[in-house]
């Protein structure tokens, strides 16, 4: 088994970041950080802001205040495509294949950076395939056709032909049984392992404090705490609490 | 008097719908390919047409070029005309709901028929065939060489576009687009330029169907808005999606219509047969026949 890189410093630096939905707050003096190769969860419940955190960072929605800054450089507001082309990747949670499109074509848009150069483009699928052999004999077939685990199979492998420093991945887990959940956690630890820093979105805490090295609890858009996942896994009471009052809260409404 | 059926005159206008027919596959994958990047239903698309061919007929006029060369830059000019609509008003529109988007693209209709009547004065103009006269006889049946050249040009053009879709890097990216922005976008495809892409192309053939068709009608500032109908219907039949079912849509289309025009009792439907077309296929829900039920939802929670 590989060792495991040591984490580095810190890449991605947010810092007081405010995001909007139209012209309601979503956000609201976000912090965030992600060291190099480190595996970061972010928790809360539906509707705390995980997924327009990831989408401030991806350059999808605007950042009217704050500053987001990566591996040195700053990358607030930056369009989506100068984000992808510094290395960092979101994958989309809910249906976030193109399901009209067959595998291969999927494939092809991670690889939209290099699509210029179709050597390389070919090379970057064929390595990433290696890590999911049955993708290559269904190269032709709809992603619509697969099953939700296999749709989110081929998200992380679209994710990964770019060759991404960073991912952010939500709702890995979304509606998916708990056998399929532990494959595709293995793949994301294996891109890890090379070095790959990953953000992670997870309704399940127990699975992502297991997981991630780090985690942050977001609520109703703010940080509400941050920590090491052991230590948090310690005080799983208080976290178990705190999420258990924030999911009622959201049902009472 | 009422005139009796004819078999030959069903013959002949049967080739008369054809060659209309193909105008409207050339508007209606125009008006699928804007659609699919960027939301807009494109009501400026036979203004868009009607421009460029009195671009056409300016250039054929001044330049004295080779009417080949003057159709080449003709097309430029439709090119041009849709990359800059994108550009100039429905690249700000991204985020806007489709009536906000149907209502730009009629002021941008009213502003091209506006600057056509101020430039070139609004009347009535002729501009050259790109096809020798005389025809094609067989029977009793004639086909005019503009319009053979037409239905040619069509296909050539329809199977082109088809295949720049399935194939090309922005035919996969604009496809992707229309299934899921975000995620396409997640990936490093730049909207705005497959969409200024889409509307060029878009642009263009609107520009070539109004250079094939008008030489044998007359040029107005308002010439092209039955056509435009037309073409509606035919991107209606893939529900703005399939570009196949919307070359299979305008041709059915023409031939129908025209075909009406020779059985006497159902001859006056010919004219209100593309409104009632729309009517029924928006009924009978047709493109469930030719789009993946996906894209159909993707471009439903798009608009």
């Amino acid at each position: 088994m590989t060792e495991r890189p040591p984490i580095g410093d810190p890449v991605l630096v947010c810092e007081g970041v405010d995001v909007f939905y139209g012209r309601v707050q979503t956000l609201y003096g976000v912090d965030f950080e992600v060291r190099k190769g480190e595996i970061v969860a972010l928790l809360g419940v539906n509707g705390a802001g995980k997924s327009t955190l990831l989408k401030a960072i991806s350059g999808i929605l605007p950042v009217p205040r704050g500053t987001v800054t990566y591996e040195g450089g700053d990358v607030t507001g930056m369009a989506s495509d100068e984000i992808v082309r510094r290395g960092i990747v979101q994958v989309p949670g809910g249906r976030g294949t193109f399901p009209g499109l067959t595998i291969e074509e999927n494939l092809r848009l991670g690889g939209y950076l290099f699509r210029r150069d179709r050597k390389r483009l070919r090379s970057e699928i064929d390595r990433v395939l290696e890590y999911f052999p049955w993708l290559r004999d269904r190269m032709g077939q709809h992603a619509g056709t697969l099953s939700g685990g296999q749709q989110q199979q081929l998200l992380l492998a679209r994710a990964f032909v770019s060759r991404p420093s960073m991912v952010m991945i939500d709702e890995l887990s979304l509606g998916l049984a708990p056998i399929v959940v532990e494959q595709l956690l293995d793949i994301v630890r294996e891109m890890n392992l090379q070095g790959v820093s990953i953000v992670i979105v997870e309704q399940h805490v127990d699975l992502a404090l297991e997981f991630a090295d780090r985690a942050y609890f977001l609520e109703k858009g703010e940080v509400r705490f941050q920590g090491p996942s052991a230590e948090l896994r310690e005080r799983g009471d208080l976290l178990r609490s705190v999420f258990l009052a924030a999911a009622e809260e959201a049902v009472l409404k | 008097m009422v005139a009796a059926f004819s078999p030959s005159l069903l013959a002949q206008d049967a080739v008369q719908g054809l060659f209309l027919g193909a105008v409207f596959a050339l508007l209606g994958i125009g008006v699928v390919l804007i659609y699919k990047s960027s939301g807009v239903l494109n009501f400026a698309h036979g203004s868009m047409a009607m421009f460029s061919t009195y671009a056409y007929w300016q250039i054929d006029r001044s330049l004295g070029l080779p009417v080949a060369v003057s159709v080449v830059l003709t097309v430029g000019v439709g090119a041009l005309l849709g990359a800059g609509a994108y550009a100039v008003v429905f690249r700000r529109m991204r985020e806007a709901g489709l009536l906000a988007k149907v209502i730009a693209a009629l002021a941008v209709a009213g502003f091209l028929q506006g600057a056509a009547a101020f430039l070139w004065g609004g009347g009535q103009a002729r501009v050259p065939q790109q096809f020798p006269e005389g025809a094609l006889r067989i029977g009793s049946v004639a086909m005019s060489w503009q319009q053979i050249g037409t239905v040619a040009v069509t296909l050539l053009v329809s199977v082109g576009v088809i295949q720049l879709l399935k194939r090309t890097t922005f035919g996969v990216a604009l496809r992707a687009t229309a299934q899921n922005r975000a995620a396409a976008k997640m990936l490093g495809v730049q909207e705005n330029r497959v969409a200024a892409t889409a509307w060029a192309l878009g642009g263009a053939l609107a520009a070539l169907a109004g250079a094939l068709v008008i030489p044998l009608s007359a040029l107005t500032v308002y010439s092209m808005l039955g056509y435009m109908v037309r073409g509606f219907v035919a991107a209606v039949v893939g529900g703005f999606v399939s570009l196949p079912a919307s070359v299979i849509g305008g041709f059915g289309l023409g031939v129908v219509q025209e075909s009406l025009l020779a059985v006497p009792p159902l001859a006056a439907l010919s004219r209100v047969f593309a409104g009632l077309a729309i009517a029924t296929l928006l009924l009978l829900r047709v493109e469930r026949h030719f789009a993946l039920e996906q894209e159909l939802r993707a471009l439903e929670d798009a608009g």
